[in-house]
């Protein structure tokens, strides 16, 4: 595993890149897209193993953070959608460069799906995206960040609020500058917002993989239109993820069903 | 804009451990450097990545850090050496500590550990007396009377008449298992796990105040079984040689993890007003880092 820094110095962003193991005959290569806030810490970990998971099958894989996230530079206040899709193109360029792939697979987590797809549109040698519970309702996404957030809180406080919840129910702005521990800008709650089926288009001559939960309605909706499309796939996992949730709570960090799934999806 | 850089390092026995070092534009004079520990299994960016917004507010006050992942944690590879955790953490810490003299030249250090980092980083402080500050938030919690009173009337302020009717009042009265119940020096077989008993915790303070390391013990508002009122080490601890020479605080308006904004710039707020205040006694005494 190599750590480094990439990006120009005014906008770095920081990465780690695992090398196929030695004698690997793999021509693909597979990029990590992180989730937003919480979910990325959240998914820190199941990404590590699936990292080393697909070194050992022969994958190089290339994992960072977007900047003014994780490790990288800039606070949580200047982080935005259009910027995050430009540091995933740099990170696309990275992971061909160093892993010499002619072919890559991205994989997106939430709205590292949206992003991930706006990102390889039109750039070369991406041969599929894996587009992991994608938020294709940007306002649902926010109302479910609200709602998260004064169950974090609830959860965390030993003595809970109640004003917490009738601010949630009452007042519309409450809770929506930050979300679980990250400050979200007006400009980003804007740009989430935005993001619907309509605007969500798959870029063409791109294999997609869509994994979500087979009740996922948001999800069955706008695929639809793509059933019937041989290049498009819409893979159910019942047994997902809890993005949400703080790492002391009692659900897996990496589920066994999902490494599973996404494994097989990335590499099938 | 942040008047610092991070560069990340690699260090220990075949480079295994990952951190970041966030170094000041204009680093100050004679300051220990901190270290920031893994709280849990949360990668070195920490909860809520409190540990890089605490790095770069403390690096805007000329404080150095390193932010690490311990062996087999976030980045970090496991140890190849087969030894107990504890002693692994503490060999961890020191290849940090090391890679930072070798490095940036620091000689003197102070720890910020949020749960199991507060424990980790106790452990060191107690085997390293290059530790001139120890942190530790959410750490051990020794309860009183006045704890567990406190406890059972705020848990029956939170329940209507009906649930009042409903609950036996043995459930009201009940110890709580988590704390009153279990052994002081609950833990495992491994020495540098188990949970020091009030008498070892005081010993424990008394040498570190001797030795003239600057101990904060804060408390955040997410252990109302543990620690629940102001000045309840003093309570718990009454005559210890060691209270008039620590700080310690009850903060119940923040979380365990900083879940809010405020309740984070709240903890960076009173870590840096800690850390310069042991890099002033630092250098005062005409240490050099």
């Amino acid at each position: 595993m190599v750590p480094f820094h990439f990006g120009s110095p005014e906008r770095l962003a920081f990465g780690l890149f695992h090398p196929a193991a030695a004698d690997s005959r793999e021509d693909r290569a597979v990029l990590l897209c992180n989730p937003f806030g919480q979910e990325a810490v959240r998914s820190h970990r199941l990404y590590r193993v699936l990292a080393e998971r697909l070194t050992r099958l022969g994958l190089a894989v290339l994992r960072f953070d977007y900047h003014a996230t994780g490790d990288s530079p800039g606070a949580d206040e200047d982080g935005d959608i259009e910027g995050w899709v430009g540091d995933t193109r740099l990170a696309l360029h990275e992971l061909a460069h160093r892993s010499g792939s002619q072919r890559i697979v991205c994989l997106g987590a939430r709205l590292g799906a949206p992003i991930v797809a706006r990102a390889a549109s039109g750039v070369p040698g991406v041969a599929r995206l894996v587009l992991w519970d994608p938020i294709v309702q940007g306002a649902e996404y926010l109302a479910l960040l609200r709602v998260k957030h004064v169950e974090s809180l609830e959860s965390s406080y030993s003595l809970a609020d109640p004003q917490w919840r009738l601010r949630l129910a009452d007042d519309p702005e409450a809770f929506t500058d930050e979300a679980i521990g990250f400050s979200l800008s007006a400009r980003l709650r804007q740009q989430i917002r935005k993001l619907g089926p309509h605007n969500l288009p798959l870029p063409p001559g791109i294999d997609v993989r869509v994994v979500a939960h087979p009740e996922d309605s948001a999800v069955a909706t706008w695929f639809a239109p793509h059933a019937n499309n041989p290049r498009r796939r819409l893979q159910p996992l019942a047994q997902s993820f809890d993005w949400t949730a703080e790492e002391s709570r009692n659900s897996p960090l990496v589920p066994a069903p999902a490494l599973a799934t996404i494994l097989s999806t990335i590499r099938d | 804009m942040i008047e610092a850089s991070e560069r990340i390092a690699r260090f220990g026995p075949d480079d295994h451990l990952i951190g970041i070092v966030t170094r000041p534009a204009h680093p100050r004079p004679d300051a220990p450097a901190c270290l920031l520990l893994n709280a849990g299994v949360v990668h070195r960016i920490g909860p809520h990545r409190i540990n890089v917004k605490l790095a770069r507010a403390l690096a805007q006050d000329g404080i150095t850090s390193i932010r690490v992942d311990l062996s087999g944690l976030g980045d970090s590879a496991p140890a190849a050496a087969a030894v107990h955790s504890g002693a692994q953490v503490i060999a961890d810490l020191r290849a940090a500590m090391a890679y930072l003299e070798a490095t940036e030249g620091c000689r003197r250090f102070v720890m910020f550990g949020l749960c199991s980092g507060a424990v980790n980083a106790y452990r060191l402080a107690l085997d390293d007396a290059r530790i001139v500050g120890l942190l530790m938030f959410d750490g051990y919690v020794y309860p009183t009377f006045k704890t567990h009173f406190l406890r059972r009337r705020a848990r029956v302020r939170t329940l209507s008449w009906g649930d009042l009717a409903r609950k036996p009042a043995q459930w009201l009265f009940r110890k709580s298992k988590a704390v009153a119940e279990a052994p002081e020096s609950a833990g495992s077989n491994d020495e540098h796990l188990r949970i020091p008993t009030r008498a070892q915790f005081g010993q424990a303070m008394d040498a570190l105040v001797a030795r003239g390391t600057s101990v904060y013990l804060m408390y955040s508002g997410s252990f109302l079984e543990g620690y629940n009122y102001d000045n309840q080490l003093r309570d718990g601890f009454r005559g210890a040689k060691f209270l008039d020479g620590i700080r310690h605080d009850y903060v119940p308006d923040i979380d365990h993890t900083a879940t809010s904004l405020p309740a984070q710039r709240k903890l960076i707020a009173a870590v840096r007003d800690w850390v310069q205040g042991v890099a002033v006694a630092a250098g005062s005494k005409g240490s050099s880092t």
